[in-house]
């Protein structure tokens, strides 16, 4: 049923553009009279303009890592760290400020995407390649954007359908049993009406298993996501954008001699089986006043359905997630245009059935209003103040203030401050479907069945603050960037996930305190013409009140450092080699092993690219150059149907050097 | 070991990550072998801006701007690696006249049509 949907719906795209195209009588294009300001473009840059510490990630920094998918995106961005979740299932997490991905807010062209089931599968159905690029805010965000985004926003911008590249392709082979297959069709059908067809396609067919555990280290299976977008200009400014999504995963793993489909009841070979099938559709609908370009109404609507069914040896998790989201917003000035304010009104619905040994149902509804104001007082001092009101379902009604001040005293340096709260349900199996790789018992404190609340626990509420620092320098008449950044979030209410006894997962309401501490030092600096440098250094402090005590969260390293250097030859031969290294995390408790802290390490990756007429581009590197794996990764892997397996004390990295090459078209 | 005072094993690192960063700042910063001179280089766009600049950044080269309005270009070099005939010739090269140089035709012919600042000039 799904895929014939998706079908249909190419073959209409297919057909409805060519129609188009024949009838095309609109003008030629008349050649603008612009004028183009380049400047010599990082791939990263921090905006000293925006009042909130905004990173802009460009599309070309995604090339420089072999980046197949959001969560694969970030290697050469030491603001986000990555890892495995569990040693079956292929999935990796993102963390921001030490905290969860769920925690931070991503977005697909401002709409929120990856809610709710998808917090971590969601990162995987967005394929680098479509990315143009991302905007990463760090601390509360924007109230206009919901309540959720406690530790940040990372908003993705798409491949836009009326940019001038018709044709895009890329094919991506890696030596551990990986392809890929990207491709984006764009369509100019009149001046105003554009369109594009965006594919993408993942097959992992070999079976490895490079740190020798007898699991196979990536799941085996396909991947497929399938987008179409239409973006119309309509009369008196309006704009209107449909979109659809739909995404498919069939992934399939456990240990080495498990057949997909063998049934695990006779306990003779432990395996993993993940079905996941998503649709998202989404509509925005938007007008700036030209006469008034302060002045701007918009509308953004979105539809969600997921459906997934998982089984890790016998443990069996299904769920199902129908979502709808509403937003209009409406932005006027006071008196001068240096006084925005935007207000609007959202409605959120999620609706999630899950089965994982019972049944958890909710349907959470909120409604809210929100008001933001953009105040600019000179050059040096702007803010930003927000403030939400929301009503739900099962909190009643709570509010979310948020503030932002940027304080630039010159131009080579700016200051800013944010404030904010924000509020989320956990969405607790989902988010800890790693546990479910391993034989724990889950102990829920709370009464599901008989409390109002989802899984019958609190909301988790947390305020966050942050300062940071970013200093525009010259050395040796070539540009540096430095920028020291510290953030502070405090959860006031906050669902616990205890592993600290070895066979159990506990599930509670906090008890105390929670606190995640995040610094970063970045540095940026051109060593010479067309050779760059970024080093970064992370400290993080996260301690949760256990009920055995205050401990440091698990699996946090309390310190990363980050070398990036990127060089480009005057025959546009782009090198790239990353220095990532991470330090020791703190191990629970496991079967016959006592708490430890984990070995620190050191990845290494490296990149060469060769661009030929700005049309073609191949490229070549290595990852995990240095063949660093978390050995032992599984616990009791000859026995995985005893009490101590377990699967999801992990670490490190747990899949070796993988080579890597691809190729990219770009037709005009 | 107690788990909950952990950690502060490895911030022994720390100090030496700073050592480093303070040298990027200090070992650059003597410099007396440096020339400022600002020469007409003819061009049209954004570009030309790259092309021109791109060309002069030959080893000695440190800095060198290209003003579309002004047509003229700063360069910051180290005279004993470079001179700047030398970056003159790079800028000719490439197709760019300049005060002292005029580029080949066959490297003119070589440009973009935007570029062909010859014959016309870009809108401004």
């Amino acid at each position: 049923m799904f895929s014939k949907v998706a079908l249909i719906f190419s073959c209409l795209f297919l057909w409805t553009s060519s129609a188009w195209a024949q009838q095309d009588t609109m003008p030629r294009t008349k050649t603008l009279k612009d004028v183009r300001v380049r400047h010599k473009e990082t791939t990263t840059k921090i905006d000293s303009k925006s009042i909130q510490q905004v990173a802009l990630i460009s599309g070309k920094e995604l090339l420089k890592a072999a980046c197949c998918n959001l969560s694969e995106s970030f290697e050469t961005t030491p603001s986000i760290d990555v890892s495995f979740t569990d040693a079956v299932s292929g999935y990796k997490q993102i963390q921001l400020l030490g905290l969860a991905s769920a925690n931070t807010l991503i977005t697909r062209e401002n709409i929120p995407d990856n809610r709710g089931l998808a917090a971590i599968t969601g990162l995987s159905l967005t394929p680098g390649t479509w990315i143009s690029s991302m905007q990463l805010s760090k601390g509360t965000g924007s109230v206009v954007n919901g309540f959720e985004s406690l530790a940040g926003q990372l908003n993705v911008e798409w491949k836009k359908p009326f940019d001038n590249n018709r044709f895009y392709f890329n094919a991506y082979q890696n030596s551990q049993g990986r392809s890929e297959v990207n491709a984006i069709w764009a369509k100019k059908v009149t001046n105003k009406i554009s369109t594009n067809l965006l594919a993408h396609y993942k097959n992992q067919w070999a079976k490895m298993d490079q740190n020798k555990d007898g699991f196979t280290d990536q799941p085996l299976g396909d991947q497929w996501v399938l987008s179409n977008r239409w973006i119309i200009f309509l009369q008196r400014d309006w704009e209107v954008q449909v979109g659809a999504k739909f995404s498919k995963i069939d992934n399939w793993g456990g240990q080495l001699n498990y057949e997909k489909g063998e049934d695990q009841s006779n306990r003779l070979h432990w395996g993993y089986l993940s079905n996941l099938q998503r649709a998202d559709y989404w509509m925005k609908i938007g007008k700036v006043f030209a006469a008034t370009p302060w002045k701007s109404i918009g509308i953004q609507m979105s539809y969600v359905q997921h459906d997934e069914k998982n089984s890790f040896g016998l443990t069996a998790y299904s769920a199902n997630q129908r979502s709808n989201y509403v937003n209009f917003i409406y932005q006027t000035k006071f008196k001068t245009t240096d006084q925005v304010v935007r207000m609007g009104m959202s409605w959120q619905q999620d609706k999630i059935n899950e089965t994982f040994y019972q049944t958890f149902q909710r349907n959470e509804k909120v409604l809210g209003v929100f008001s933001e104001a953009t105040l600019v007082f000179s050059n040096a001092w702007s803010l930003v103040a927000g403030m939400r009101l929301d009503h739900h379902t099962n909190y009643g009604f709570f509010t979310t203030p948020r503030l932002h001040v940027r304080y630039a005293p010159n131009p080579s340096n700016t200051f800013r401050f944010s404030l904010g709260k924000a509020l989320r349900t956990a969405s607790l199996l989902s988010e800890q479907k790693a546990y479910m790789a391993s034989n724990r018992s889950w102990i829920l404190h709370n009464d599901a069945q008989t409390s109002i609340n989802p899984y019958g626990l609190s909301p988790e509420v947390a305020w966050n603050t942050g300062f940071n620092w970013n200093k525009k320098l010259e050395w040796d008449y070539r540009p540096a960037a430095l920028s020291i950044e510290c953030y502070k979030s405090i959860f006031t209410q906050q669902v616990v996930v205890d592993i600290e006894q070895y066979n159990e997962v506990h599930l509670y309401n906090l008890q105390g305190q929670s606190s995640a501490t995040a610094l970063q030092v970045q540095l940026d600096y051109e060593l010479a013409h067309h050779l760059d440098l970024r080093l970064a250094y992370k400290y993080y402090d996260v301690r949760i009140d256990y009920q055995s005590g205050t401990k440091q969260k698990p699996f946090i390293p309390s310190n990363r450092m980050f070398v990036n250097v990127a060089y480009q030859t005057r025959n546009k031969i782009k090198l790239d080699a990353t220095w990532n290294w991470v330090g020791s995390k703190r191990v629970p408790i496991a079967y016959q092993s006592a708490a430890y802290l984990s070995p620190a390490f050191a990845q290494v990756a490296f990149q060469i690219s060769k661009e030929y007429q700005k049309k073609y581009e191949w490229y070549l590197g290595v990852e995990n150059a240095l063949n660093y794996m978390q050995t032992s990764a599984i616990i009791l892997p000859q026995s995985p149907f005893d009490p101590g397996f377990d699967a999801a004390l992990i670490w490190g990295p747990l899949m070796g050097r993988s080579v890597y090459a691809g190729f990219r078209l770009q037709i005009k | 070991m107690d788990l909950n005072k952990l950690y502060l094993h490895d911030m022994k690192l720390l100090p030496l990550l700073f050592v480093f960063l303070l040298s990027a700042v200090y070992v650059p910063a003597f410099q007396s072998d440096i020339k400022q001179d600002t020469i007409g280089v003819r061009g049209n766009c954004s570009m030309c801006k790259e092309r021109i600049e791109e060309a002069c950044y030959v080893p000695g080269v440190k800095k060198a701007t290209w003003n579309a309005r002004n047509q003229t270009l700063v360069v910051i070099y180290k005279p004993s690696k470079v001179s700047l005939q030398k970056i003159v010739a790079q800028i000719a090269i490439a197709g760019h006249d300049s005060d002292s140089l005029k580029a080949s035709d066959a490297s003119y012919k070589k440009l973009p049509d935007c570029c062909t600042y010859r014959s016309k000039s870009c809108p401004k």
